[in-house]
């Protein structure tokens, strides 16, 4: 399962010797070729007027060997690092302990053929490595080939589930042995000591699994120019995601035993090891034609074909996992409905499905007099996805007579069709005009629309299976509402204008209008307009003296903003301050969202945004530079709602790169950014909600109303110092980087919440989240002889990371546990986690190496 | 465990490799076998280089040694001595000036401005370019865009000499060899696409110094190897010449371009989850984020930002609350990018 290392070498080898053979094999056949090439004879020209220089040149006989510049890069490494979960230092690389061929890099560097080739392959036999080349021939053909690797690491698990083709299970007699527990499937406030505890057991028994996925990238782009006006081109890519990640599933439980009756969520469920298995392809093939201006006033244009395909497909359309709970399947019924979940033995996920999409576009482009171009693009597109859908539910207890009157059995029901048959037809758009008729002013006048539409069906189901896989719901649970799909579609589109003028050589304004309109289907806001304004101003007062300012103003108000139609009481529950709900006389409407009516959604809500800029960038001479600059961004939402009300941003920087002599140099960059948040929520009734339909779901006293802010901080620092001997034999190079995320949110209650929503509307303060990441590095390379150098690279790196969402994740992790002030006690979360977390680290990586040159 | 990471651990490296290296032979083959065996190209016959070229080449190089003498190895050399068009860069193409600067000079007078587009006004300095790559497809988008309003050179990336570099240059590009130590790329003469820097990031980082702390962020798409190999750069989403989409993307739309990587969130789902079909970066940043999964916020606090309808647990102990723990309200809707099961609504299978 895990990866040997001892294998490595051996691969590493036979690559790196296939990788030299094959290139050499190439060459030669390239020299070949090209020493008849160089015994052309000579021009008139040249034979009239020979130099020195030529006269030595002509007699050389050029192979292209002569002309091949190489790197190789050697290395042999040590490293230690130390932390409970350390996977973060490996998350997106690989670090080996071995030795290992790092970089080899070849150029082909003739001025003698008119054929240029490149090869880089970087840190060969890794997880990480990466290989192209690049070779073509001038005027007439290049051609690019790529072969990439990135490792994602989720860190180290354990798990009851092995399995492979989209099947995950568990030993039958441990479920067998958990389902016997007494307090298995009980309420959490009930639960004994004996379940936790043997779980916990349990999965420290099993081994212990490397998350891991790598996205393996192979790209091809090919580029012919038959004439000097004409291009062919196709790309190929083809990203493979092949391994193992963490897919959580599961469902919430609801107590009523709380003090004060207003229920406990639990959440119950379990982290899966997901096989992945995605094959993404993308295809272009295009070709244009370019008739360019061969005089002055002649029209130069432009015409162009794209067909693009992309295909997606997943090996494992869907994940049926066993419940390692339970060997029989139940239903969660009453009187422990709301308790008694997750009661399935078997349960499906379906994964993405497979999809395909094709797009033509058509663009052209025309220079006409005074410095104006006319240029316009047209894209058509569609998408389809028809994967075969998964049944309801694999739990074979959910079947007619088992369920109340009226509910419907799902238990081998079939859908209403077997697959989406989806179909989004896409059309983009972009028509620009571009002028320039005076030196000192430009325009510019641009329309874009981006228009999908969701041509798929509209389904109408039954019943759905819900709380893990042990209820059924039903229209009636949705206020009376079918349960039916809304494919979304949208049209967003913006026209702009731009003028520029510059009155002096030193002096430049823009300003710029944008009017931007989204029309969508099946949302809140069917239609948003937005006007902005930017101003930029751009100074040079001197020499190597730039200031520039920015300054957009821009409101984006929803023509209509739909919402349920719930009713306002002044009294509710005992509040004064009253509240909504809805009434049994209460009309929901179909396709708008089921929620509070006083919510505004952030995305299409009436917002102002702000955004400014000033920089002063300093170049006054080759030994010092610096530059400072600051940000402020904020977006203001309508505070008389609920939801996001403000979300601010401002950043400062500053840096500085200095020569203090011509073999050394020093940098150093600070920023700060700080970011203000401010929403408004509301906890809404559950218990004792008697005015509704259905006795859930929908009263919203405003005395339940919080207000969470938070305030997250990043500084980042980076400096970094060089200084080497004379003709750089010995270089040395110091860097060092810090990142440090400070996230601090607290929530309060203007209001005197309601007695009976103690948990639902009560106000804590969150820990502060952590996040500092360091990296210093110590590089010296001393040139033995001219080919031949030998290094020394040293990195540290200290990570901390502290998150309440991830510090504790064992699974039936211990007791209940009591909140920040003793005022309300939750259950422990039974939940199955893998434990795959990253937490803090020490790194310290040494690697020697050497590095060839010919 | 199941089987497929075992696929994923013990991949041999060969395996992995040798397409790709396959792929390179043939075409190696492919554009060297035809060189033996087919007759040379007329210009070899007649070696018809571009006259004005090689004389004022030589001119030039009087003075100017280090400049003319790379100069042939590079892209533009190349097309100046083998390209018989108007695509053939000399030193006149882009020196417009070079001749009467050729007759007034001498090794202690410069003489009349030859015409360095690097010193030009952007827009002046653009045209010299222009008069070739205005073919290039990837410079559809150029005229009126973002980096041509803020009067952006061709020159602010891109170098064709790289002998000299203005003052900011030479900062990041002694930054990024640093950086890039372990890389090899102190060598480099050149870098890819003709860069001022050495890296792509490094050159985007001059002016967009905000991007930079992104890469130590808790969850980031500007991740580096070990040897500070950026994987997923900036062209990998935006196109510096100005793009099809909005921010300079290289697609039309932001969930386009997502979806060339992460095509499994495309859908269409029987359960669509609005914003997401809308806009990936309505709860995710594409850069970096003191977040997990680049996401906007704190997971219960984006997703209470648009759901106060069954979450009345708003904030009680941290890390053991049902939506506050592992990855927050996730934890039991898994498929918050859509769902295609029937049951799926809420998106928790």
């Amino acid at each position: 399962m895990s990866f040997d290392p001892s294998k490595r070498p051996r691969s590493l080898v036979k690559c790196a010797f296939i990788s030299i053979a094959l290139m050499a094999v190439i060459l030669c056949t390239l020299a070949d070729a090209r020493s008849q090439q160089t015994q052309a004879p000579k021009s008139k020209q040249e034979t009239k007027k020979p130099t020195a220089s030529t006269k030595r040149r002509a007699k050389k006989n050029v192979r292209l060997f002569e002309s091949l510049k190489t790197t190789i890069d050697i290395g042999g490494r040590f490293r230690s690092v130390k932390g409970d979960r350390p996977g973060k230092f490996e998350e997106t690389r690989e670090v080996p302990k071995v030795f290992s061929l790092r970089n080899l890099i070849l150029k082909f560097e003739s001025p003698d053929t008119p054929f240029f080739l490149n090869f880089k392959a970087l840190e060969l036999g890794e997880r990480d490595m990466n290989a192209s080349v690049e070779l073509g021939r001038i005027g007439k053909f290049k051609t690019q080939v790529s072969w990439d690797q990135i490792p994602k690491f989720y860190s180290d698990g354990r798990t009851f589930h092995l399995g492979a083709d989209g099947y995950l299970a568990v030993n039958p007699d441990l479920r067998a042995r958990l389902q016997a527990v007494p307090d298995a499937g009980v309420a959490a406030s009930v639960l004994g000591p004996t379940l936790p505890a043997l779980v916990r057991q349990e999965v420290q028994n099993q081994s212990a699994i490397n998350l891991r996925v790598r996205w393996d990238r192979f790209r091809f782009a090919q580029s012919f120019h038959p004439t000097k006006n004409w291009e062919v081109y196709f790309r190929a890519q083809n990203i493979h995601r092949n391994g193992v990640r963490p897919r959580t599933t599961g469902t919430f439980a609801r107590e009523s035993t709380g003090p004060a009756g207003d229920g406990v969520w639990e959440a119950l469920g379990a982290e899966l090891p997901e096989p992945v298995d995605y094959r993404t392809t993308n295809l272009t093939l295009g070709l244009q034609y370019s008739h360019s201006r061969k005089k002055e006033g002649e029209i130069a244009w432009r015409v162009g074909l794209e067909y693009n395909l992309s295909l997606f497909r997943n090996a494992f359309p869907s994940l049926t996992w066993e419940n390692p709970f339970r060997v029989t399947d139940a239903l969660a019924v009453a009187p422990a409905f709301s308790v008694g979940r997750n009661r399935f033995a078997r349960a499906q996920l379906a994964l993405p499905p497979d999809n395909d999409y094709h797009s033509v576009s058509l663009r052209g482009s025309i220079d006409l007099p005074l410095d104006t171009q006319v240029r316009g693009a047209f894209t058509w597109g569609k998408g389809t996805q028809n994967e075969q859908f998964v049944p309801y539910t694999l739990n074979s207890a959910m079947v007619t007579a088992n369920l109340p009157a009226g509910v419907p059995g799902l238990f081998n029901l079939a859908p209403p069709r077997p697959s989406l048959d989806g179909v989004v037809r896409t059309i983009d758009q972009d028509y620009a005009i571009a002028s320039k008729p005076w030196n000192d002013m430009r325009f510019l006048f641009q329309y874009r629309s981006n228009d999908v539409d969701n041509q798929s069906p509209m389904l109408r189901f039954p019943g759905l299976a819900s709380f893990g896989d042990s209820g059924v719901r039903t229209p009636t649970d949705f206020y009376g509402l079918p349960i039916e799909n809304f494919p979304t579609s949208y049209t967003r589109q913006n026209a702009t204008a731009s003028w520029e003028w510059d009155p002096r050589k030193n002096l430049g304004f823009e300003l710029e209008y944008d009017w931007e309109i989204w029309n969508r289907r099946f949302l809140e806001a069917p239609r948003t307009n937005e006007h902005s304004l930017r101003g930029r101003l751009n100074y040079k007062p001197m020499r190597g003296v730039t200031l520039k300012a920015d300054y957009l103003y821009s409101h984006r108000i929803p023509r209509a903003y739909l919402t349920q139609p719930l009713s306002f009481v002044p009294v509710l529950q005992g509040s004064s301050l009253g509240g909504w709900v809805a009434t049994t006389t209460t009309q929901f409407i179909r396709a708008v969202p089921m929620e509070f009516n006083l919510l505004r959604r952030f995305d299409d809500n009436d917002r102002v945004r702000k955004d400014a800029e000033v920089s002063l960038e300093v170049a006054r001479s080759e030994k010092l530079t610096y530059s400072a600059s600051y940000h402020y961004f904020r977006d203001d939402y309508d505070k008389q709602f609920y939801g996001l009300h403000y979300d601010g941003l401002s950043t400062v920087e500053g840096q500085v790169s200095y020569f203090p002599r011509d073999n050394a140099f020093f940098y150093a960059e600070y920023s700060h950014e700080h970011q203000k948040v401010a929403y408004r929520g509301l906890g809404h009734l559950i218990i004792g909600a008697t005015q509704n339909i259905t006795s859930c779901c929908a009263q919203f006293p405003i005395a339940n109303t919080f207000d969470r802010s938070s305030r997250i901080n990043l500084d980042t620092f980076q400096f970094g110092f060089n200084t080497s001997t004379a003709g750089e034999k010995t270089v040395v190079d110091l860097t060092y980087a810090l990142s440090f995320a400070r996230d601090r949110t607290q929530t309060a209650n203007p209001f005197t919440i309601l007695p009976i929503s103690l948990r639902t509307a009560g106000a804590y303060n969150y820990p502060a989240v952590l996040n500092r990441q360091q990296e210093v590095t110590l590089n010296i390379t001393h040139q033995l002889s001219p080919k031949l150098a030998l290094g020394f690279n040293y990195r540290f790196e200290p990570y901390r990371l502290d998150d309440f969402y991830t510090n504790n994740l064992q699974s039936y992790s211990g007791p209940r546990l009591v909140t920040d002030g003793g005022a309300a006690s939750v259950p422990v979360p039974r939940y199955l986690f893998l434990d795959a977390r990253f937490t803090s680290y020490h790194a310290n990586v040494g690697t020697v190496f050497l590095r060839y040159t010919f | 465990m199941p089987q497929q990471h075992e696929i994923t651990d013990r991949s041999s490296i060969t395996r992995r490799v040798l397409p790709v290296l396959i792929v390179v032979a043939l075409v190696g083959v492919y554009f060297a076998l035809p060189r033996a065996v087919w007759p040379p190209p007329a210009h070899a016959k007649s070696n018809e280089r571009a006259p004005q070229q090689t004389v004022i080449g030589r001119q030039c190089q009087q003075c100017h040694t280090l400049e003319v003498e790379s100069f042939p190895q590079n892209i533009h050399g190349k097309s100046a001595k083998f390209l018989k068009d108007d695509r053939a860069a000399d030193c006149l193409v882009c020196h417009k000036n070079g001749e009467k600067h050729a007759e007034t000079s001498s090794r202690t007078k410069t003489g009349e401005d030859p015409g360095n587009p690097a010193k030009m006004p952007a827009a002046r300095a653009n045209e010299t370019c222009l008069q070739c790559h205005d073919r290039d497809r990837y410079l559809f988008d150029w005229k009126g865009g973002k980096h041509d309003r803020n009067d952006m050179s061709c020159m602010s990336c891109h170098g064709v000499h790289h002998i000299k570099f203005s003052e900011g240059i030479a900062a990041s590009r002694k930054r990024a060899e640093m950086e890039g130590q372990t890389l090899g790329l102190r060598d480099t003469m050149v870098p890819d696409n003709m860069l001022v820097s050495l890296t792509v990031e490094e050159t985007c980082f001059r002016c967009h110094t905000d991007k930079r702390k992104s890469m130590f962020q808790r969850s980031t798409h500007l991740f580096r190897t070990e040897n500070h190999s950026m994987k997923v750069n900036c062209v990998s989403c935006h196109n510096p010449h100005g793009g099809e989409g909005r921010k300079m993307l290289q697609a039309a739309s932001t969930n386009q371009l997502c979806y060339q990587c992460h095509a499994e969130k495309r859908g269409p789902f029987l359960w669509e989850h609005d914003p997401v079909q809308e806009d990936c970066s309505t709860c995710h940043t594409p850069h970096g984020s003191n977040n997990i999964s680049l996401l906007t916020k704190r997971s219960h606090q984006l997703c209470q930002q648009c759901h106060v309808n069954m979450l009345p647990r708003h904030s009680t102990v941290a890390g053991f609350d049902v939506f506050t723990f592992n990855r927050g309200c996730v934890n039991c809707h898994s498929q918050i990018h859509g769902s295609n099961h029937p049951s799926g609504r809420t998106f928790t299978r």
